[in-house]
């Protein structure tokens, strides 16, 4: 019988994540997962892949607090399909170092397997996530220098 | 009145084939009057990226937008979510860039919402710094990222 993962489970994993809470986010995340989240590691150091349940607790329990605390996280639609879940979020967060504010959009893109995450994939508007990081406008106008700034 | 009716994977499927057909008259027959089409981006250099409201917004931005920037080459769907009156694609964008020629491939991501199967929000994330510099057709200085003091440090 082919699997489906739960609204139930989804929700409960999406808490615990949102929160932070590594008690409970630790029995829903499989042994062999694996975590990407697409975006210039040089900057937004949470970005890259991770492989293994280790890895990712490493992620959300230390590297991500020492950068941010999420202030919020709205979910603007899930869906949930099969064994597969994909949520739209808008995410608000205070950097650590100087207290200012990100916010940008992000989308996750999961696969369950026996109620435990083994994949995700999560694509952010990462111009966007940078420039607030970065807290300055990238250069933009260089590129509209080089003549290599698409032509319309 | 309940305008959260369920589409079928059926008129999700039909979508996405007028989808890379690129015609907007195909496209439009799945289009709600009211539909918003969003995607995220930094509108400055990639012309593709913006918002459109209406129907005849979202015709024009396909036939006389999109093409003077790239020609679309190919939407490989690598999973495509269906539940309740919504649908969820990610997958890989390929296209070739106009003033160039140069390929550009980045991954997407579709959040769709439907009203009597006809599309009445669309929204496109995207990794928008790596399709960025592929649309730039150089690598964005992030190099005050090193120096700023404002430089997250791990």
């Amino acid at each position: 019988m082919t699997y489906s993962v739960s609204r139930t489970a989804v929700g409960a994993f999406y808490e615990a994540y949102a929160r932070h809470d590594t008690a409970r986010l630790t029995p829903l995340l499989h042994d062999d997962i694996e975590w990407t989240i697409s975006g210039p590691v040089e900057v937004l150091a949470w970005c890259g892949k991770r492989r293994g349940k280790a890895a990712v607790l490493d992620l959300v329990d230390r590297l991500i607090p020492s950068l941010f605390r999420v202030v919020n996280l709205t979910q603007e639609a899930m869906l949930i399909d099969g064994d597969r879940a994909a949520t739209l979020n808008r995410m608000s967060a205070r950097r650590c170092d100087d207290g200012r504010v990100i916010c940008y959009r992000l989308a996750h893109l999961m696969r369950f397997k026996d109620d435990q995450v083994i994949s995700n994939l999560s694509l952010i508007d990462s111009f966007d996530a940078v420039e607030q990081m970065l807290g300055h406008s990238l250069s933009v106008h260089d590129a509209a220098r080089t003549g290599d700034l698409v032509a319309v | 009145m309940d305008d959260k009716k369920p589409v079928s994977r059926a008129v999700v499927e039909a979508f996405y084939r007028a989808f890379d057909t690129r015609d907007g008259d195909k496209i439009a027959e799945f289009l709600h009057d009211d539909v918003e089409w969003s995607v995220y981006g930094p509108a400055e250099i990639m012309q593709v990226c913006g918002q459109w409201r209406g129907k005849a917004a979202v015709i024009d931005r396909f036939a006389r937008v999109v093409p003077k920037v790239i020609e679309f080459k190919r939407l490989e769907r690598e999973c495509l979510l269906v539940d309740g009156d919504q649908s969820a694609m990610m997958g890989r964008i390929t296209s070739r860039h106009r003033g160039t020629g140069r390929t550009i491939s980045h991954r997407t991501t579709h959040f769709v919402r439907y009203r009597d199967d006809k599309v009445i929000s669309f929204r496109v994330i995207s990794d928008s710094l790596d399709a960025a510099e592929q649309f730039a057709g150089h690598h964005i200085d992030l190099g005050e990222a090193t120096t700023s003091p404002d430089l997250v440090s791990v």
